[in-house]
């Protein structure tokens, strides 16, 4: 398994947030966890990711078979784990150039592979944007600002795109955007799909995955998987919304 | 703490040390000045914290050291002047080294007709008329016993004249390097920029010492635009950590002119940078954005007063503080619009980031206004740096202290943005990149 999580407990502030979650994401599988607002979604992302501020009381995570928890943030991304934001910061008077290059270099020294020639840079990260539709323009700025949001969530993938990471979360990457954007979006996406990349979307409508399919489907509800299924699943919450499951799990 | 009568003999040791001996046949157009400011040394103030502009500066650490003149530039490589800056190969380059011009190391560009670039110290052996006019003619009397110092021992640095119209295409640099010696050496330097009408010129000021130097570094510029001029003025206070710096701006905008300022206040132990500017006549334009950086025990003190007094100027002064380890900055600015400076447009802001619990600010900014119909603002902030922003760095696999370092110096590059010579912002944003790069992590 590339992602393990067993009985995961986690609380912010004291308050308990997510009640025992358990997940299994093997190699080349792509899962999507669907939730109403305040269900968990986020601090799942959050978690994993290795933010401050959210207390682990229970459970394991195991990544390639390690335990995520006790690494650090960069460590993490060092070892392949990638978070596509659902806001992304502005870093002004950051170049974006410098920031993808320095990110790209550090995380291939990881790796074991020497820094990229910066003329070879130049040339990647701008074809991998222009498939992405990002403007070469943006490229020059300041990382994120005065980018627009579907300008924003086009930055995380094109990082996603060349940090090709082993495990990617993608928190909310479809909020905001327009039908036009998300489908370029998912193309980006849908082009890092392999057999040894696997995926976890997560989102509040079930829109996104009509570009990426998901191999499973899991409900989030009130800090706990309350259904998990094929992506008939999705389609399902599309139709009853998710108040049969919220009232299930009250019950 | 040093009382008065100390103070005063202080400043009268260090002129007398570094004044020509009596007889000496060393006079120019310039002596009565020179008497004059050495009289005001028993005049002026005594500085000391009751006084507005210096209450968060001590001047104890200066006057507890004697300085000596160094007369003689001693053996310093061009190499070794490469070594401090350089902004581009091809700059027209004037070095001073401990107050003195050295022609072996500075490299001339063959000058269009109507530009006078050079030391002021050879000018004055010609003494024109022209040169026995402008000094002062700016700055008056300066405004402290600093100035006046400066004044009474009025011998050397740029002087530079544009003829009306005429525009340099590229820059003019200036070096004034600190080398160490057997004693603390007083660097008296005095620049005079005047462009006349509708001249166009870019200055690279950069002020530099040899690692162990120590050195007092006290320096008055006088700039003069004339109608329609424009002056690009990028100034570099890099000086060596043993060094005090104190240096002077003066400037005189008339109608139509633009000075653009671009200050980096880096270097030091003790350090006080000061910008008075006036306008003279109307549609004139004054934009500086400022950086200081300090840490590790440092103090920069950036002192800025603007003053309009004729209607429709404009004026951005935008300063922002780095502050990290044991640093101390200051800042203490004030624009102040006349009851006849209508159509003022002044801005004013200063933004400090605090990377350390130890660093220390004092932070002043102030508009006064006394015109109707003005559209002024001013804002400060203090602030740290924002874990979201950190975190997103971590998330991408910066460590801790290679994002909180990326992030800083992106805070404070924002003030090199408005250089529009591509190849001059590059080499500024590499200095940045290398003076902000402290072991251990900002």
């Amino acid at each position: 398994m590339l992602l393990s999580i067993k009985d995961l407990h986690v609380e912010v502030d004291g308050k308990p947030i997510l009640k025992g979650i358990n997940l299994q994401l093997g190699k080349g599988e792509v899962h999507a966890v669907m939730g109403p607002n305040g269900s968990g979604k986020s601090t799942l992302s959050h978690v994993l990711a290795g933010r401050d501020g959210f207390n682990v009381t229970r459970g394991e995570v195991l990544y390639r078979g390690e335990d995520l928890l006790a690494l650090n943030t960069e460590t993490r991304a060092r070892k392949g784990l990638f978070l596509a934001m659902q806001y992304p910061v502005e870093l002004p008077g950051v170049n974006n150039m410098v920031f993808l290059r320095e990110s790209l270099n550090t995380i291939r020294c990881a790796r074991g592979e020497c820094d990229i020639d910066s003329v070879d840079f130049a040339r990647l990260v701008r074809q991998k944007a222009a498939q992405l539709g990002l403007e070469p323009e943006l490229l020059k700025r300041s990382v994120n600002t005065g980018f627009s949001g579907g300008e924003k969530k086009r930055n995380e993938i094109l990082q996603m795109a060349l940090l090709e990471p082993a495990l990617a979360i993608l928190d909310e990457t479809d909020s905001g955007l327009d039908i036009d954007a998300l489908r370029v979006i998912a193309g980006g996406v849908n082009a890092l799909r392999d057999d040894d990349r696997a995926m976890l979307l997560i989102t509040h409508y079930q829109r996104l995955l009509d570009y990426i399919e998901p191999d499973r489907v899991h409900v989030l509800v009130d800090g706990r998987f309350v259904r998990s299924g094929d992506r008939n699943l999705a389609l399902e919450l599309e139709r009853k919304g998710y108040s049969w499951l919220t009232e299930g799990a009250a019950a | 703490m040093i009382d008065a009568a100390a103070q005063r003999q202080w400043f009268h040791d260090a002129a007398h040390r570094a004044m020509p001996a009596p007889g000496h046949a060393d006079r120019d157009c310039l002596t009565e000045m020179r008497h004059h400011a050495l009289a005001s040394l028993d005049t002026l103030p005594v500085i000391e914290r009751k006084l507005e502009d210096w209450r968060y500066t001590r001047i104890d650490s200066l006057l507890a050291e004697d300085f000596y003149p160094d007369p003689a530039p001693g053996s310093v490589s061009p190499g070794k002047v490469d070594g401090f800056f350089q902004s581009s190969k091809d700059a027209d380059r004037l070095v001073f080294i401990n107050g003195h011009y050295s022609q072996q190391l500075s490299s001339r560009a063959v000058l269009p007709d109507g530009v006078t670039a050079g030391s002021l110290r050879h000018y004055l052996n010609e003494c024109s008329d022209d040169l026995a006019h402008w000094p002062g003619s700016v700055a008056g009397q300066g405004s402290h016993l600093f100035n006046a110092l400066n004044t009474a021992l009025i011998d050397d640095g740029l002087f530079l004249h544009l003829a009306a119209g005429v525009c340099l295409e590229r820059p003019i640099e200036l070096l004034c390097l600190g080398m160490a010696g057997s004693h603390a050496s007083l660097v008296p330097v005095r620049n005079f920029v005047v462009l006349e009408a509708g001249a166009r010129a870019e200055l690279v000021e950069y002020c530099g010492g040899e690692d162990s130097a120590r050195y007092f570094y006290n320096g008055l510029t006088e700039v003069l635009l004339d109608e329609g001029a424009s002056l690009e003025h990028v100034r570099i206070q890099d000086e060596s950590s043993g060094a005090w710096h104190l240096g002077s701006l003066f400037l005189s905008l008339a109608a139509g002119s633009h000075y653009q300022g671009v200050p980096l206040m880096l270097g030091g132990a003790w350090s006080r940078t000061e910008f008075h500017a006036g306008f003279s006549g109307e549609s004139a334009r004054c934009d500086i954005d400022g950086l200081y950086a300090v840490g590790n025990g440092q103090l920069a003190d950036v002192h800025l007063d603007i003053e309009h007094s004729v209607p429709s100027c404009t004026s951005r002064a935008n300063f922002r503080g780095l502050l990290y380890g044991k640093g101390r900055g200051v800042f203490d600015g004030c624009i102040h619009v006349g009851e006849t400076a209508m159509q003022t447009d002044a801005q004013l802001r200063n933004d400090n980031l605090m990377l350390s619990a130890d660093a220390e600010i004092d932070t002043r900014p102030r508009l006064e206004i006394d015109a109707d119909e003005v559209a002024c603002s001013h804002g400060t902030s203090v602030g740290q740096l924002d874990p979201e922003q950190v975190f997103y760095l971590r998330s991408r696999g910066f460590d801790e202290v290679s994002a909180r370092s990326l992030l800083a110096r992106g805070f404070a590059s924002r003030v090199i943005q408005a250089i529009e010579d591509e190849q001059l912002r590059a080499k500024l944003g590499g200095l940045l990149r290398d003076r902000l790069d402290v072991p251990g992590g900002l």
